[in-house]
């Protein structure tokens, strides 16, 4: 008989019988609605075992990837490992092998972990500064990169960013926890046309996304707008300007909000970043796109490329705020 | 738009809720979990905070509504949905009526402040619902989770709207106009409950 396995306790299932059913049999608390798999309620993730297909219909591919399927429609033929409480994500230790400063308020840090952390490209981290101070910050890196890469703005006040800025040193450990997300690339569909839209260090996990997509062949037109407020949030302007002209199916779009003083450097557009979008690229149909930033941004980003004919299934966000 | 971009812009500030389980749709189940009532009157299980986030949406409680409580009836239509396509159809519909939902100036004043995700899968609830797809609400706080969305002048014309956009999906999908009729019953018969009369 097949069974579910919840904090090393097994729940045995009988035929026929949902993984929402019998948790609930079991006494255990689970959230549920529709019970017919629409309504999303009864999401749940599987740490080991096999998730039958139809538990997963419906379900963003990045959720599917990461093992998230719906209770009320799961019945499992084999064993079927659970976590109920998904503050299992585990922490460890990482040691800062290199910090540099990518502009005067932006900061790269690069963290190796004791063991690989596995992880998807896009995905985020929370930084432990002690048990109580802790804030998530996307990784620019690639999993197979072995470090791990951050971009860290100052924020006046900033519990962590100030600590991490001034105070942590290369050579000193920090708990880490993670990963965590859904907003990252998955292959399949190498000629699908990708937009990725970032405002500030929502830089991040784009680069990241965007050097993970090449990598595993992406052969579509990748669209990468980066759009700040002054110049200095460009951090990656001459990085990105260097690849896209080396890339042929790369195309970077940097934006600044208002001119300012200085004359803005080559290539870089004036006007928020939507617009420029909206510009550039009035249709989405068909297209596979990420968002970060800040979370009002990232709101009206995700409005606009729907309307513009994007999938909502198609459409991944990485909002901070 | 206003473009505040640097202001928020270490990721640092971002609280993010530890562990990142996706919130989609977690909501629905706060506002009607007929077994955790269930439960409750039998005193078997603890009850559960009921944190319902109602703020956003027109169909949160519409979904919850079972129209066709006898058994009949719900056998009749389950026909229905089976000649719409089942969970293909919704998963066509729902971006097809959300984007309507979202262009029409008549009705998108009460989507504004809606978190997207969360809100295609009550889309798709409410879609598998009035296709007559198969749901177990009993839930008859409709009028509950509407309130607010009433006070702020949801009424008729916004009811007829939403079942015009779901018209002119299901038109679109190429549904007969007989299955386009009978959706908009089902829509029609929790009208009185959405606008609380």
């Amino acid at each position: 008989m097949s069974s579910i396995i919840v904090k090393d306790q097994r729940y045995p299932l009988t035929p026929g019988a949902t993984v929402l059913d019998t948790l609930l049999d079991a006494g255990l608390e689970v959230p549920f609605s529709c019970r017919a798999g629409a309504c999303q309620s009864c999401m749940l993730r599987a740490s080991h075992g096999t998730i039958p297909v139809a538990a997963q219909q419906g379900l963003k591919d990045t959720l599917k990837a990461e093992g998230w399927f719906l209770a009320c429609r799961c019945k499992p033929t084999s064993e079927l490992s659970i976590d109920l409480d998904a503050s299992a994500t585990p922490t460890l230790s990482a040691r800062v092998v290199a910090k540099q400063q990518l502009s005067p308020h932006v900061m790269g840090l690069w963290l190796q972990s004791g063991e690989p952390l596995k992880y998807f490209a896009g995905q985020y981290l929370t930084l432990w500064r002690d048990a109580a101070t802790g804030r998530s910050y996307s990784l620019a890196s690639l999993p197979e990169e072995r470090q791990l890469e951050l971009h860290i703005a100052r924020v006046n006040g900033g519990a962590l960013s100030s600590w991490l800025h001034d105070t942590l040193e290369i050579g000193d450990s920090l708990n880490i926890q993670g990963p965590m997300g859904d907003c990252f690339y998955l292959p399949g569909d190498p000629e699908q046309p990708l937009l990725l839209v970032g405002t500030g260090t929502g830089l991040a996990p784009l680069y990241g996304i965007m050097r993970d997509a090449l990598q595993q062949g992406h052969s579509g037109p990748i669209h990468l707008f980066h759009g700040a407020r002054t110049a200095d949030y460009l951090y990656y302007h001459d990085k990105l300007t260097t690849l896209s002209a080396q890339v042929n199916n790369l195309y970077y779009y940097p934006s600044l909000v208002d001119a300012g003083d200085g004359m803005p450097a080559e290539g870089v557009e004036i006007g928020a970043v939507d617009q420029l979008l909206k510009q550039h690229l009035p249709v989405l149909e068909g297209w596979r796109v990420f968002l970060s930033g800040a979370p009002d941004i990232v709101k009206q980003l995700r409005k606009q490329c729907f309307l513009a004919g994007a999938s909502s299934n198609a459409i991944h966000t990485d909002p901070f705020g | 738009m206003e473009v505040d971009i640097n202001d928020s812009l270490d990721q640092g500030k971002r609280v993010k809720s530890i562990p990142a389980r996706p919130t989609r749709g977690r909501d629905i189940d706060r506002l009607h979990n007929p077994r955790k009532v269930q439960a409750d009157v039998q005193g078997e299980q603890k009850s559960r905070s009921a944190e319902a986030d109602i703020s956003c949406i027109l169909y949160t409680t519409l979904i919850t509504y079972d129209p066709y409580p006898h058994k009949a009836e719900r056998n009749l239509m389950s026909n229905l949905y089976e000649r719409l396509g089942r969970e293909s159809a919704v998963d066509k519909a729902v971006d097809i009526f959300y984007r309507k939902v979202l262009s029409d100036d008549r009705v998108n004043d009460f989507f504004d402040d809606v978190d997207m995700d969360k809100q295609a899968a009550k889309q798709k609830a409410f879609l598998t619902m009035v296709f007559g797809g198969p749901n177990s609400y009993t839930g008859m706080d409709m009028r509950e989770g509407h309130k607010h969305l009433v006070a702020n002048g949801l009424n008729d014309s916004h009811v007829d709207a939403i079942i015009e956009l779901l018209g002119d999906t299901l038109k679109e999908l190429g549904a007969a106009d007989t299955d386009i009729g009978e959706v908009a019953a089902i829509a029609n018969s929790v009208r009185d409950d959405v606008l609380n009369r």
